[in-house]
């Protein structure tokens, strides 16, 4: 089954981005959302403040310390919270999300890419994930 | 870039002396290995301190308790402390909120795992960074 998602290409340099269904485990309350490609993410995924106040995630905080570091510089505290992401019929598990408080859009990092089988066709501006 | 001339109390004599010689051999002037040294600093992350948040204290006082009695597993803390529940997995825990939340509505629930306090830290690309354009 191949999956295919246009690149957003209203910001200045056209970014690939995966539509994904996030579901808060206690509340089965859920949103559809856009995460952005980040390779340079080594984590799971990266979550907007909008999305912890929309699906409750404040249900699902997990106790931890957490600083995310940007290139290196910068840390900033973030909050893990659990809860299920699901990439249409690909990819469905209970993950260690974080909240950044800056982040103006949801990001997707190495963590879960790796365990994808996905190729970005640029000059179509494209995304294919088999 | 601006520099401004400051007056700093409290260097060590002997850092300095050391610091001058190193200076000399090396051609440069102390100001530029001081400013050297504060960019390098400037680099390492800085931990502030936040606002207590009671379910954490709450959180951080039965961790403390169930350590002492040889306990593993996790801990909820539910609306700053008004509930505390001990599971043994973290499906335990999604699963009794689940069925609690249910029950009766509340806002917040806090879950830790019963050990130590650490700190871990993430790599973060510059995708939430955004550079403008045309200034």
């Amino acid at each position: 089954m191949k999956l295919r998602e246009a690149y957003n290409t209203s910001l200045h340099t056209a970014f690939p981005r995966i539509r994904a269904k996030l579901i808060n485990p206690v509340s089965r309350e859920f949103v559809e959302t856009d995460l952005y490609i980040d390779t340079g993410f080594e984590g799971t995924i990266i979550l907007t403040n909008n999305v912890r106040e929309n699906l409750k995630l404040d249900l699902t905080i997990l106790d931890e310390d957490v600083y995310a570091f940007h290139a290196g510089y910068f840390p900033s505290r973030i909050i893990p919270v659990i809860v299920i992401l699901e990439i249409n019929k690909v990819y469905r598990r209970m993950i260690k999300a974080y909240i950044h408080p800056f982040s103006k859009r949801n990001l997707v990092g190495r963590e879960v890419i790796n365990n994808l089988n996905m190729c970005l066709r640029g000059p179509e501006k494209m995304l294919e994930i088999f | 870039m601006s520099k401004k001339s400051i007056f700093l109390r409290g260097i060590d004599e002997d850092v300095y002396r050391e610091v001058k010689l190193r200076a000399v051999l090396l051609g440069v002037s102390v100001s530029e290995i001081v400013n050297a040294a504060l960019r390098e600093w400037l680099k390492k992350p800085v931990i502030v301190k936040e606002k207590k948040d009671p379910s954490r204290e709450i959180a951080d006082s039965l961790v403390e308790k169930y350590l002492k009695e040889g306990k593993r597993g996790y801990i909820i803390v539910i609306d700053d402390g008004a509930r505390s529940l001990l599971c043994s997995s973290i499906e335990e825990a999604i699963e009794k909120l689940r069925n609690l939340y249910e029950k009766e509505k509340f806002s917040k629930a806090l879950i830790r795992k019963i050990e130590p306090r650490k700190v871990e830290f993430l790599e973060v690309g510059g995708s939430l960074l955004e550079i403008k354009r045309g200034l």
